[in-house]
């Protein structure tokens, strides 16, 4: 596959390769060091169905050493031009593989196979960045750990089903870390944070 | 091949200019697959020609920076991390500066202490390398920081939620002293054993009825890894409890970062019966005159006369101006 | 008083100025060349070359020149530029037959196809001060033979190999780490450990291959091959999809032919050791061969009873430069540490002399 024949779906990336990288790098590290807290990301344009905010961390994290897994409706010639063009990154069929893997909604019901590293080497797991529609308007969860104060209320729009998936593959220090993109925002959750889901709260 | 000339890839080259010349043929023999085939040349804000910003390459900044993510997504576990050479001799700050390079931004104000002193040789050197890379303000003042990185010292001032603090490491192993293998503690680590912690801890107390670590002084993060706060004195280990700044530690020669998120519970080891404490000094800074800081011992004459003054300069600085102030 | 340790910048500014000064020397002698350097040390410019892990002997001079002729801070100097140094991709791996052979020596073999080829070495000369070095002049050059042709040299070890006495190494196909963008993980893969010994001290594998042959972990050694020579280094970019060659480097290879493994329904078998290095540099290929076998006791299931066993001991204290900066780094201000030590020291004394006192009151 060489540029040339995907140069038609190429378009532009950060404006300012090495300080816009930085700029959504520290959003992105706020996120997850203040987990809840919707950090500004707009440094990079919309990509076809990817968001700035989803685009930028794309930009910001992937190169030719983050094998990516891409849900479905983000595998698109588009996508895969861009950030084979920019990031170098190989996208990679097998979820095992992925050190990050691009979601959107629909994708995050199902976490299975994505490496949520192993006890001695916790830090070697796979990496989700989740696009949705937007940061609220979800049942409202409150989350407690490192980087919350005291106990910080969240209203992710996210189906029951993510939270049982994530339940499932946490074991910490065993877990996996993810980034919640729309728009021009992001919201980081990493393993490391409880959510009180509705029913532990009333027990 | 022409998209190169319509579209600026993502990554500037690390040398642009001016580098190449006078070195041969073989530079990039040895050199490891990118698997990147185009050369570019956008421009990066570079201060030092022939530079990237910030020195660091941005291929290096992202490796470091993924650490990072999982460094503040697993308090207190320690990342290893592809470190690099720095221009600095290791254990003079690499992996300190190896962090700071990776975060910081144009927007950014810098501090640099080194046993608490902003005018400290080393600290002098550091702040100099990234006023000279990456052309960002510097500041003495604890306040007006974005990014303060530290050797040995937190600073008196609280910190706040706007701050990042960058922590120099020379061994990130806490238990490192008790056992030399790294396969071992390890799995130590994994298995959250931290048994002969608490038993060398106590050898101590039996030995000289207290415990004989003053810095370097270990904690407990969120109530899982056992971590080495850097060599800080256990004088400043109840500021890292619930600071409001993210932490960042950095370890350059031995390849390891590890972080504490803001507002982390971080308790330093110790018994019910011997319980934890800080240093405490019957004298007060002979500037200042604060009891709160932690102080600096000076010999001033052949009689061994001694002397104590704030090892925090900046602290003991406005608490002078301030004393100035009121007095006019 | 308080300014002892203060007003850094002024300071730092005129030390370097006074290290210039230290570099120079006496200026009524003409000033060094980096092509002097480069021409006239090129053991130094080798060494350096290799623990800087960088092929440049042009800058490994400047190095030296710069660094005052300390070539740990040369080595330093160069690994320093190297890590700025974009990377674009890996060479096809060296075909060291291919050599062009300077020197080329077998202790296991008395004639073998080839031949020996003594080369430029320093073996049998008498180590006796060489006066007329203190005049320049011309050297008047060695006798050539322009006739003379240099037939084909195989590796020694091969041979072995063929007789099945010696295991071959061969390529099982896995990427190969590179330690200096990957930190070091234990036990480390073979290909981690000899980059680890590529860039190490020679001193200090030249100490630990020593202290095998005193018998702390021996491993019965014969030079079994030492070549050195020039290289050519290929390159197979993907887009073109076949080689191309890039220029000749200068290398030393060293295979070592130790004790056998076997026995237990098993057919014995020699071990190799292995050492490669930039340049003329045949201790520290030497030292290297030595370490690395001795590393691979735990693949031979040998007990470890030496510290150049020891994989963890070996490749974390290999290094100089890493080695250097923390011993060097004793030299920064530890004062907030050493008086959290003198506060403690003071309050056990303290407590020592009160609690006697103390425990005779109550008595």
């Amino acid at each position: 596959m060489s540029a040339a024949n995907n140069s038609q779906w190429l378009q532009a990336a950060f404006n300012d390769p090495v300080l816009d990288a930085q700029t959504s790098f520290r959003s992105a590290l706020k996120a997850l060091a203040e987990p809840g807290l919707a950090q500004p990301l707009n440094r990079a344009l919309a990509l076809g169905n990817l968001h700035p905010a989803t685009y930028a961390l794309c930009l910001a994290f992937l190169d030719g050493d983050t094998p990516l897994w891409l849900a479905p409706c983000f595998d698109t010639p588009a996508i895969r031009a861009n950030l084979s063009f920019h990031c170098g990154c190989p996208v990679v069929a097998e979820r095992e593989e992925a050190l990050f893997a691009l979601l959107d909604e629909a994708g995050a019901d199902d976490l299975s196979a994505f490496d949520n590293g192993s006890e001695r080497y916790p830090d070697q797991s796979c990496t989700l960045l989740i696009q949705l529609d937007t940061l609220t308007g979800g049942e409202q969860l409150r989350w407690r750990g490192p980087g919350i104060k005291d106990v910080r209320a969240v209203e992710l729009p996210l189906r029951p089903r993510f939270w049982q998936q994530r339940q499932a593959r946490s074991a910490f220090p065993r877990g996996l870390d993810a980034f919640f993109a729309a728009g021009e925002q992001v919201i980081g959750l990493p393993r490391s944070t409880h959510v009180l889901l509705n029913a532990e709260e009333a027990a | 091949m022409n998209t190169n000339e319509i579209y600026t890839r993502s990554e500037p080259a690390s040398v642009v200019g001016g580098r190449s010349a006078g070195s041969g043929m073989y530079d990039v023999v040895h050199e490891d697959a990118e698997h990147r085939p185009y050369a570019n040349q956008a421009g990066a804000v570079a201060c030092e020609v022939g530079y990237n910003f910030a020195y660091l390459d941005e291929q290096t900044k992202r490796m470091i920076r993924r650490g990072l993510l999982k460094a503040v997504a697993v308090p207190g576990y320690q990342v290893p991390f592809g470190g690099r050479e720095m221009p600095l001799p290791y254990g003079w700050g690499t992996g300190g500066m190896q962090l700071t390079a990776a975060i910081l931004g144009a927007d950014d104000v810098l501090k640099v202490i080194d046993q608490g002193a902003d005018d400290t040789t080393n600290a002098v050197s550091i702040r100099r390398f990234f006023a000279r890379t990456a052309g960002v303000k510097t500041t003495t003042r604890t306040p007006e920081a974005t990014v303060i990185q530290t050797r040995h010292r937190i600073p008196e001032t609280p910190l706040t939620n706007d701050q990042i603090m960058v922590y120099q490491v020379p061994i990130p192993e806490p238990l490192r002293f008790i056992e030399p293998s790294e396969t071992e503690t390890r799995t130590m680590h994994a298995l959250e054993d931290y048994g002969v912690m608490h038993v060398k801890l106590y050898e101590d107390i039996a030995t000289f009825g207290h415990i004989a670590t003053s810095y370097a002084y270990p904690v407990t993060v969120d109530e899982r890894y056992v971590m080495d706060p850097s060599p800080i004195p256990k004088f400043d280990n109840p500021k890292l409890h619930m600071s409001p700044a993210l932490m960042l530690f950095g370890a350059g020669r031995e390849k390891r970062l590890y972080a504490v998120p803001p507002f982390t519970r971080v308790v330093s080891l110790d018994f019910d019966d011997h319980p934890f404490a800080i240093q405490s000094w019957d004298e007060c800074c002979a500037f200042c005159g604060s009891r709160e800081s932690y102080l600096d011992e000076l010999i001033i004459d052949d009689a061994g006369s001694k002397r104590f003054v704030c090892s925090d300069t900046d602290y003991c600085m406005q608490r002078r101006d301030a004393e100035e102030e009121g007095a006019q | 008083m308080y300014v002892a340790v203060k007003g850094g910048e002024r300071a730092i500014d005129n030390a370097h100025l006074l290290q210039a000064k230290l570099r120079r020397g006496d200026t009524r002698i003409p000033e060094l060349s980096v092509d002097q350097v480069r021409e006239q040390m090129p053991l130094a410019v080798a060494r350096v070359m290799s623990e800087g892990s960088l092929y440049d002997p042009q800058l490994a001079a400047l190095a030296i020149k710069q660094a005052a002729g300390d070539l740990m801070e040369a080595i330093f100097l160069l690994r320093a530029y190297r890590t700025t140094l974009p990377r674009f991709t890996a060479s096809t791996p060296l075909d060291t037959t291919q050599m062009q052979l300077s020197r080329r020596i077998s202790a296991t073999f008395k004639d073998l196809p080839g031949g020996q080829l003594l080369g430029p070495t320093f073996d049998y000369s008498h180590r006796l001060l060489d006066f007329a070095l203190l005049a320049e002049g011309e050297h008047p050059g060695p006798q050539v033979n322009p006739d003379a042709e240099l037939s084909d040299c195989p590796r020694v070890l091969e041979f072995l190999a063929e007789e099945n006495l010696m295991a071959r190494e061969v390529d099982d196909g896995v990427a190969v780490p590179d330690i200096t963008r990957e930190p070091l993980d234990f036990p480390a893969s073979r290909a981690q450990r000899l980059q680890a010994l590529a860039r190490g001290d020679e001193g200090f594998l030249l100490a630990l291959g020593y202290s095998t042959q005193r018998g702390y972990g021996r491993n019965h050694p014969f030079a079994g091959e030492i070549r050195i020579g020039e290289l050519e280094i290929w390159l197979e970019p993907e887009e073109l999809g076949f080689a191309v060659p890039l220029g000749d480097i200068e290398v030393t290879e060293c295979e070592m032919v130790n004790q056998f493994v076997g026995g237990k329904g098993i057919d014995a078998q020699f071990t190799r050791g292995y050492g490669l290095a930039f340049g003329y540099a045949e201790r520290k290929a030497m030292g290297m061969a030595l370490v690395d076998r001795s590393l691979r006791a735990a693949e031979y299931a040998e007990e470890l009873e030496g510290p150049a066993q020891q994989e963890e001991f070996v490749l974390m204290h290999c290094d100089n430069v890493e080695a250097a900066g923390f011993v060097s780094h004793l030299k920064l201000p530890h004062y907030v540490d050493f008086q959290s030590e003198l506060e403690l020291i003071r309050k056990l004394r303290k407590q020592e002399r009160e609690q006697p006192a103390a425990e005779e009151q109550r008595a």
